[in-house]
């Protein structure tokens, strides 16, 4: 579980937000939505441990990973997944490079099982035989999908997931939704970060979602019936 | 290594085998070993054919003599004199062949030009470093976007330049010791071929002895610590360099 505690930033002298809470629990898919400039980004790069927030505190598991010491982020990062918005360039790396690194980061996976893993997942993302195509020439929905394709690879528990419904494109919208909500049932925290909730998703917590200083907080529905 | 000859010409009298021991037995001395006049006119004939004449006349105009080798680190003016002090009241001992007064001259040079190869030696090192160091900076920030990947998914990032450096001081480590195994690989057999070139450079064997081992033996870890730190200082450069 991921708890921030009245988690508070401040950018360029400028106060963007204080006194925020949330709670994301296993098998949940959560996104938040804010206008450009609201600190989206921000906000999840706090929720990950990339960034301390100026206030308040961010708890996973019950243990801190600001106050606690390094192992304790390290451990919560070597679990998490996360797809930024902008996808960094990374020039001369091609896809199975970028599955490579996924590899790297995570639990080894047997040999055996790697070329086929990634040419699922690459194919799930409709980009089935694309491993040796180089992340450059790669457009902003294929990259987004294929980010998100690695970080599946490693099979983290957690996802911070940046704009990915944007970028991926919106005849993606329903597949991944689809397929968020899979992995949320198999127990992963799914977190998102996007300008406006899909227009065809399903919010347990209703259309307008829950105000949360400048965002707007909506759960996924997992179930079919909405229920969860 | 330098060709460390000298021979003093033993008279017809004897003895020269007697003192062939004794000149071996000096400490600045490496070895002796006595040619009788016989071997010394073979030797002569071989070097310049056509000269049988000389001993027409009957008998063997050449004296016999010892070759004497100095130790390496023991060529200097002073051992030359040291040995030359021992040999030279030897009733047997006509003439000490040494180079005479060219031999300071040539041991100045050979001084100067061991200084010489050192420096340029150093050189090599230093700009070896720096090519490496820039290398090693370049690739890092070229790497920079699959670092921090590695970083924000929980890799230390103690431990992305800790691997690094290990396996370019490993590589550096096998490179130079498959350089110093060609290296005598190609001293062996140019020695074995080329005569000529054991007497300019000195015997092959010696390359394997102990004195010699000693700087091979700095070379290699010397070689492995300064790739693993150009590639710790490259990475830290590479690192402070704004985004």
């Amino acid at each position: 579980m991921i708890e921030a505690f009245h988690v508070g930033a401040v950018s360029r002298d400028r106060k963007l937000w204080d006194g925020i809470d949330l709670a994301f629990d296993e098998g949940e898919v959560c996104v938040v939505t804010g206008p450009a400039g609201a600190g989206k980004t921000l906000l999840l790069s706090i929720l990950r441990g990339e960034r301390r927030p100026d206030e308040g505190d961010v708890v996973v598991g019950g243990d801190s990973i600001y106050r606690g010491d390094s192992s304790a982020v390290n451990s919560f990062r070597a679990s998490s997944g996360v797809v930024p918005d902008p996808f960094p360039s990374m020039p001369g790396c091609a896809v199975r490079d970028l599955f490579l690194l996924s590899g790297t980061a995570g639990e080894s996976i047997p040999a055996e099982e790697r070329e086929e893993r990634q040419e699922k997942l690459l194919s799930m993302m409709g980009l089935g035989g694309s491993q040796d195509w180089k992340l450059s020439s790669l457009s902003v929905t294929e990259r987004a999908r294929v980010a998100l394709a690695a970080e599946l690879y490693r099979g983290p528990k957690y996802l911070f997931l940046d704009m990915v419904i944007a970028n991926a494109g919106g005849e993606w919208t329903d597949m991944l939704g689809g397929l968020f909500r899979a992995l949320a049932r198999e127990g992963k925290t799914i977190l998102l970060a996007e300008r406006t909730f899909p227009e065809r998703w399903k919010a347990r917590s209703g259309e307008e979602g829950i105000a949360m200083g400048p965002f707007r907080l909506f759960r996924l529905a997992i179930t079919v019936d909405g229920t969860r | 290594m330098e060709d460390h000859r000298g021979a003093p010409p033993v008279g017809d009298r004897g003895g020269g085998r007697g003192h062939g021991g004794k000149a071996a037995g000096l400490p600045e001395v490496h070895s002796a070993e006595y040619r009788d006049p016989e071997t010394s006119w073979k030797e002569f004939i071989d070097s310049y054919p056509g000269m049988e004449a000389l001993r027409a006349a009957g008998g063997n105009p050449l004296p016999g003599y010892v070759e004497i080798r100095m130790r390496p680190d023991r060529f200097t003016e002073g051992d030359f004199r040291s040995v030359e002090a021992v040999l030279k009241p030897l009733p047997e001992v006509e003439k000490l062949l040494s180079g005479g007064e060219a031999h300071p001259r040539l041991l100045r040079v050979s001084r100067w030009m061991n200084v010489l190869l050192w420096a340029g030696f150093y050189i090599l090192c230093a700009v070896s470093f720096s090519v490496f160091y820039l290398q090693e900076k370049a690739r890092a920030t070229f790497l920079s976007g699959e670092f921090d990947y590695l970083r924000e998914r929980g890799v230390s990032a103690q431990i992305i330049p800790f691997s690094r450096a290990v396996g370019t001081a490993l590589a550096g480590g096998v490179l130079s010791l498959a350089a110093m195994a060609a290296t005598v690989s190609i001293f062996i057999a140019l020695s074995g071929r080329l005569p000529a070139f054991s007497r300019v450079i000195g015997p092959a064997a010696e390359i394997l002895a102990f004195p010699f081992l000693i700087p091979w033996a700095v070379f290699i870890p010397a070689s492995t610590i300064l790739s693993g730190g150009a590639s710790l200082l490259g990475w830290r450069a590479a690192q402070s360099r704004p985004r």
